[in-house]
């Protein structure tokens, strides 16, 4: 009898730890200072809708860049972006956001010109706070979705970009018309640690495959922001690429912009090897 | 004792010199890639391979699961331009020593193509990034992550998730179009699930939170169903997908007609 009782005890018992462990998985709580740090984004999407004096600015908009929250409600926002391939520096360093318990984050913000538009952005974090999905949700009119990894490290040099990576990136290209269309690439880079690299590719203007090698040079910054500077063609034809964006992680990844004109193009330079055991799919 | 010194430190940059040539130098062979890897695709047919593919939005969803020597089943669910068509079928693939990599895959009917996917593999062999080289004419892009766990109790899929879904509405009601939602997704380890979401109608915002049912089969399949709108607008949603590492992601796309969007569930904690 005295085992029937202990054995009920002990079966409510585990019933209690295995359901409080199960609620637990769901009742995370967040607050603001769950969000702190840097974080490396990037992304691609489309202004569908604009006032008449911003009908130029339609088309593809991409972007990469950081944010930086304090974990107390601040977060200023160094960013680069390409509106429909028009370039320009797009740095908020107003923007505020406030964090649910639920870990969904509104940021407020206004959009840096040519926009000047009070903007909302709505984000949800996953993987313990090291990621973040965001959508921008004031005003209507667009599709922007942005994918954010946290950085990890500080001080960069050029080392902390260095060995094999996977090349991916998608987006739109507008001029010149001979390139334009949907534009995809992906393939592998290596960088030396020194500040050469080197990139065999396949790359996908508008449904016509072209493999493309090419190598250039690069440079890292204490923020841990890389640039790529690289030449194809020559003569006459030749043309100078740049390629921008801020290292996420352990420098296991970057999320990168091109920076020329006519190019709204952004995505992901992924480590082959030593992503130290985390999962950083990207759409 | 400076002579030690010296030795000591010529070991020391001939072991960071390595270290260096090692990340560039890594070599991979056939069998590295090998195990079930679950998938997403998504992009366009920007024309027509055949009668049988139309031009339009594209996504496709499912499993790639390699011997190890060089041959590939695939399992997968394809939307072309809004129709939803289940494709099995057998590739092969040549792994080079940069760990870039070739598939070949005979499409079956509805497809009846046969087609190329070049791509690079990342982050010690558990990532993949496929671009459809062939035939030409698309804009298609695919994701591989490594499905670790290969067998499913049910509770892998438990507790809360960022919603990530996009791509196109087809069809001629108002809410066609561009296509996105985020949100999160609470499932309760039994076969339930709320959702909390903000959804993109092209590039109209609209909350919509809604709940539904969930089943996770042995092999980590997952298919959610839900019941979204109101009244004449209501709609039945079913969503495939299969969870990889340990059901802290799920790769998924939508599997009701008219739908072209695939994304993922990503584990809060």
């Amino acid at each position: 009898m005295k085992r029937t009782a202990w054995g009920v005890f002990s079966c409510v018992a585990g019933l209690l730890f295995v359901g409080s462990q199960a609620r637990l998985t769901a009742a995370i709580t967040c607050t603001d200072a769950d969000y702190n740090g840097h974080y490396a984004f990037s992304s691609v999407g489309e202004l569908l809708q604009l006032p008449p004096a911003g009908a130029a600015l339609l088309g593809t908009i991409a972007q990469s860049g950081r944010f930086d929250p304090d974990g107390k409600g601040n977060v200023p926002i160094e960013t680069t972006v390409s509106y429909n391939g028009f370039i320009t520096t797009g740095n908020t360093p107003g923007a505020t956001y406030s964090v649910s318990p639920d870990c969904v984050i509104t940021f407020y913000l206004t959009l840096p010109f040519p926009l000047s538009v009070p903007s909302q952005f709505q984000g949800i974090l996953s993987r313990d706070d090291q990621q973040m999905v965001l959508m921008l949700t004031v005003p209507s009119g667009t599709v922007i979705i942005g994918q954010h990894i946290k950085q990890k490290i500080s001080f960069c040099g050029l080392q902390d970009f260095s060995g094999a990576y996977q090349v991916e990136l998608s987006g739109t290209i507008s001029a010149p018309a001979s390139l334009a269309g949907q534009f995809r690439r992906v393939g592998r880079l290596v960088a030396d640690g020194e500040g050469n690299f080197s990139a065999v590719t396949t790359a996908d203007y508008n449904g016509k495959i072209v493999p493309e090698i090419f190598q250039g040079t690069y440079t890292v910054n204490s923020e841990c922001f890389v640039t790529l500077t690289y030449t194809t063609g020559s003569g006459a034809s030749a043309q100078t690429f740049t390629i921008n964006g801020a290292l996420g992680g352990n420098g296991e990844i970057a999320m990168v912009l091109v920076l020329n004109s006519g190019w709204g193009v952004a995505g992901t330079l992924r480590a082959q090897q030593g992503a130290a055991g985390e999962q950083l799919e990207i759409r | 004792m400076t002579q030690l010194k010296q030795v000591a430190g010529f070991i020391g940059l001939f072991l960071l010199g390595s270290c260096w040539a090692a990340q560039g130098a890594i070599t991979c062979s056939t069998s590295d890639y090998h195990g079930t890897y679950a998938f997403m695709m998504n992009g366009a047919w920007l024309t027509s391979p055949a009668t049988s593919v139309p031009a339009g939005p594209f996504t496709m969803e499912g499993s790639f699961t390699s011997d190890g020597q060089g041959n590939v089943t695939v399992q997968s669910i394809v939307s072309l331009n809004g129709s939803i068509q289940s494709v099995d079928t057998k590739a092969t693939y040549t792994l080079n020593s940069n760990c870039t990599i070739s598939v070949l895959v005979n499409f079956p009917a509805p497809l009846g193509i046969a087609a190329t996917f070049q791509g690079v593999m990342s982050a010690d062999n558990r990532q993949m990034t496929l671009l459809l080289t062939n035939p030409a004419g698309t804009s298609i892009i695919g994701t591989h992550l490594k499905q670790f766990t290969e067998f499913c109790g049910g509770s892998e899929f438990n507790g809360a998730y960022a919603i990530d879904l996009g791509g196109t509405l087809l069809g001629s009601s108002a809410l066609a179009g561009k296509f996105h939602r985020i949100g999160r997704l609470v499932a309760d380890g039994s076969g339930n699930f709320t959702a909390t979401t903000l959804v993109n109608y092209a590039g109209q915002l609209t909350p919509e939170s809604f709940s539904g049912t969930y089943v996770l089969s042995g092999d980590c399949s997952l298919k959610l169903n839900y019941r979204s709108g109101s009244g004449s607008s209501a709609q039945s949603i079913a969503i495939s997908g299969l969870l990889v590492d340990g059901g802290s992601t799920v790769v998924m796309m939508i599997t009701t007609p008219g739908w072209a969007v695939s994304g993922t569930l990503k584990a809060q904690q």
